[in-house]
């Protein structure tokens, strides 16, 4: 349960360093809500990761929470902030804009954005001021964490962690405090075995939100390996260090979390193409299995280009959509398995 | 297909110009006029979004600007739609993405659109049509370029979007094979404070009861007009449209009105029972919230900054207290006793908040009906069921006994 240090958060977009340099634990909102609960605050046709994290806290499962964080996703997420922002009882929300392009004035603009954001922790929220010193601290603290997470995705790409254990780790990692995660990625590289998951389709898993373990049990039962976990908690979160020891560590980290692997709220249908077809080469996949929750316009948009860009560098697609809470699994179950059948790469 | 609509539309508006002067005519041969103009291969086509992107830099240059989406919702007037949107379900567009790009994606495939050199798109009004400007310009294999708007305005905002603007207006001009000139993009801000003043009078104007005008045509104009914005063109229009308004007024004979009701977000395409029944009913639609004035006079000094401050004040950018505040603010000039907000499905910017609206018009002693209804796809309307919730929220509104009908004659207003 959320304690008074924590700030809860939606988006791979915010910042956690400076969360960490105000003292605080950054939380990802993982809600055991259902999506529907919402729907008298925001209309149904909505994400129901948005509509969870808003059910969830009207419900005050994170009301101990210092506050929440609501970056500018999508247009869903802002409404999301707003929603949030009228709820009596709810924890105090704080809005982080992004920018959606990685050019050097969208680099500064952001930068600057971070700073007053991270005023808005120390004043709004009770943190701790966040100096150069403390946020070059959380940044070390932060690629450590990441370069352990690197280790972690080269052995599950080599097949020695299974897939299942790798997202059991980064849900438990999305809510831990840097140190209970740290100790957590340790014991799972201890445990590793070379060569022990290895067989099957290899599967690259591409995802937005994904909160349950479904699809990737679904892949391993079905005989096939994810090779790769690219999601809003995955590949894509960690991908990329800050810089340390910068003139400007709020600007280091401005221009980290600009220019890392994209989703599809970022400009640049391209970008994501090439992120996910470097990601299937190195991990030598024979097939992405692509899942969305519905309504994610970022994703949805994407998806036709992004399935022929896969399919032209000669890698298989299977797209998925999903409500958050996967609740039709049976059918997608079904799905995943007839991809994983089809013979030589895993194809359309 | 698309420009043989326009071009029927302009020879009708002609025709009707060549009888007498008339607001409607005068707006639509000018529509037609400026879509069609990027038929002709004489200029470089650019395309951009009419009422997001500051046209006083594309009316700077000589291009000739065109708006995917609102071609996309001309040719959803007619039955072809239903296609369009099978065919883009068919090359794998989510039926949840928005049936305006659904079939704009789908045009592209049907050669219908004018084949762009450059495709502006903004970050704001809304996401899905940024992204499928992008999907377009990786299509027609043409670059793009996004005006990226922050959420806030501060110095840092305006230097960033004002910065952006000097470098899409450069982009542009170096399509022409000539320097950008800003002499002529401060005449176009000149145009468009001047067409500002008129549209405040046309809006003083639909204050009036029982309204002059309204409706359909009301919401139509309010997004169609702003491909004129930084032309000469627009305040003519409102002038024009003023003169009709005020002819109206003045021979007595404005249709009966019970209630006057707020105009959230658009409206649909294709053929439907929303306006109709309102009209039949007695309720009017005298103001929309893209017909509200939402910035001040352009600094025509420092143009670049001026418009990146309308971008940044944009009701459909920020907290949804932008758009509840525009509510507030017309519900004693307009007498306003009711409100719609449609609510067409995959518009999450303008719909996900349908709730606080409520509460916001609640406050103010207004019922707000959500009328969920797609914008371009009829393949789902059912018309018997839109006549209903229309009919109950007039029903309720009717039951309200705070609120005192106004009467008057029987000419057709919209």
């Amino acid at each position: 349960m959320p304690t008074t240090k924590d700030i809860l958060f939606t988006c791979s977009y915010l910042p956690e360093e400076i969360v960490t340099a105000a003292g605080f634990r950054p939380v990802r909102v993982v809600s055991s809500a259902r999506p529907s609960e919402a729907d008298t605050a925001l209309h149904p046709a909505t994400c129901p990761y948005i509509r969870a994290v808003y059910a969830a806290a009207a419900r005050r499962d994170g009301a101990a929470a210092a506050g929440i964080v609501i970056v500018n996703s999508c247009d869903g997420m802002r409404r999301l902030a707003d929603a949030l922002a009228a709820l009596p009882d709810g924890p105090p929300a704080v809005f982080l804009d992004v920018p959606h392009k990685k050019d050097e004035p969208a680099v500064d603009l952001f930068a600057d954005g971070l700073g007053r954001f991270a005023g808005q922790l120390e004043h709004e929220l009770g943190g701790a001021p966040v100096t150069p010193e403390a946020l070059e601290l959380a940044i070390g603290r932060h690629n450590v964490r990441r370069r352990k997470i690197a280790e972690v995705f080269g052995l599950l790409s080599d097949g020695a962690l299974s897939g299942s254990a790798v997202f059991g780790l980064l849900r438990n990692a999305a809510q831990d405090t840097l140190g209970a995660a740290d100790g957590r990625i340790d014991a799972l590289i201890a445990s590793a075995r070379p060569g022990g998951t290895a067989g099957g389709k290899r599967i690259v898993v591409s995802a937005n939100v994904l909160d349950r373990p479904d699809l990737v049990e679904m892949i391993e039962s079905a005989g096939g390996s994810v090779v790769a976990l690219d999601s809003c908690t995955g590949a894509r979160h960690y991908e990329g260090l800050v810089t340390e020891g910068a003139a400007d560590p709020m600007r280091a980290v401005a221009e980290r979390y600009l220019t890392r692997p994209p989703c599809g709220r970022m400009e640049g249908i391209g970008d994501r193409i090439d992120w996910l077809v470097a990601l299937a080469k190195t991990t030598r996949a024979d097939g992405v299995i692509l899942t969305t929750v519905k309504y994610c316009d970022a994703w949805l948009y994407d998806l036709p280009q992004v399935t022929e860009g896969l399919t032209a560098a000669g890698v298989g697609v299977l797209s998925l959509e999903n409500d958050y809470e996967w609740s039709g699994a049976g059918q997608i179950k079904t799905r995943t398995e007839a991809f994983l059948e089809t013979p030589g790469k895993g194809g359309r | 297909m698309l420009k043989m609509m326009l071009s029927e539309m302009k020879r009708q508006a002609t025709e009707a110009l060549s009888v007498k002067a008339d607001a409607r005519a005068l707006w639509f041969a000018e529509w037609a006029k400026l879509f069609l103009a990027a038929y002709d291969a004489d200029r470089p086509v650019v395309y951009t979004s009419f009422y997001a992107f500051p046209m006083e830099i594309l009316h700077s240059c000589d291009v000739a600007p065109f708006d995917f989406e609102l071609g996309a919702s001309m040719l959803l007037t007619l039955p072809v739609g239903a296609d369009l949107m099978g065919q883009a379900e068919a090359l794998g567009y989510s039926p949840d993405i928005c049936s305006f790009h659904r079939a704009s994606v789908a045009s592209f495939y049907r050669d219908y659109f004018p084949k762009p050199e450059l495709l502006i798109t903004t970050s704001f009004y809304c996401g899905g049509k940024s992204r499928t400007s992008e999907i377009l310009s990786r299509l027609y294999g043409k670059p793009g370029r996004l005006l990226s708007v922050p959420q806030e305005i501060t110095t840092e905002s305006i230097r960033y979007v004002s910065g952006q603007l000097r470098q899409i207006a450069k982009t542009v001009a170096e399509l022409t094979g000539k320097s950008f000139d800003e002499e002529r993009l401060k005449e176009a801000v000149t145009s468009s404070n001047r067409a500002r003043a008129s549209h405040l009078a046309l809006l003083d104007l639909l204050g009036h009861r029982p309204a002059p005008w309204g409706g359909n045509q009301l919401v139509n104009y309010s997004i169609f007009s702003r491909m004129f914005d930084g032309s000469p063109v627009l305040a003519d229009l409102h002038e024009a449209f003023i003169d009709k308004l005020k002819a109206r007024i003045e021979g007595g004979t404005l249709r009966q009105e019970r209630h006057r009701v707020f105009w959230y977000a658009w409206a649909p395409t294709y053929k439907n029972a929303v306006f109709e029944t309102l009209t039949r009913h007695g309720v009017s639609v005298p103001v929309c919230e893209t017909f509200l004035v939402h910035w001040d006079e352009i600094d025509e000094q420092h143009p670049f900054e001026g418009l990146a401050i309308r971008c940044l004040k944009d009701p459909f950018i920020g907290g949804v207290d932008r758009r509840t505040a525009l509510l507030d603010k017309t519900i004693d000039q307009f007498g306003i006793d009711g409100a719609i907000l449609f609510a067409t499905p995959a518009c999450r910017h303008s719909k996900g908040n349908w709730e606080i609206m409520r509460q916001a018009a609640r406050k103010r002693g207004i019922p707000l009906l959500v009328l969920d209804m797609d914008i371009a796809d009829p393949r789902a309307y059912g018309e018997e069921q839109i006549r209903t919730r229309l009919e109950g929220f007039i029903e309720m509104l009717d039951g309200r006994t705070d609120v005192k009908p106004v009467c008057g004659g029987d000419h057709e207003n919209d």
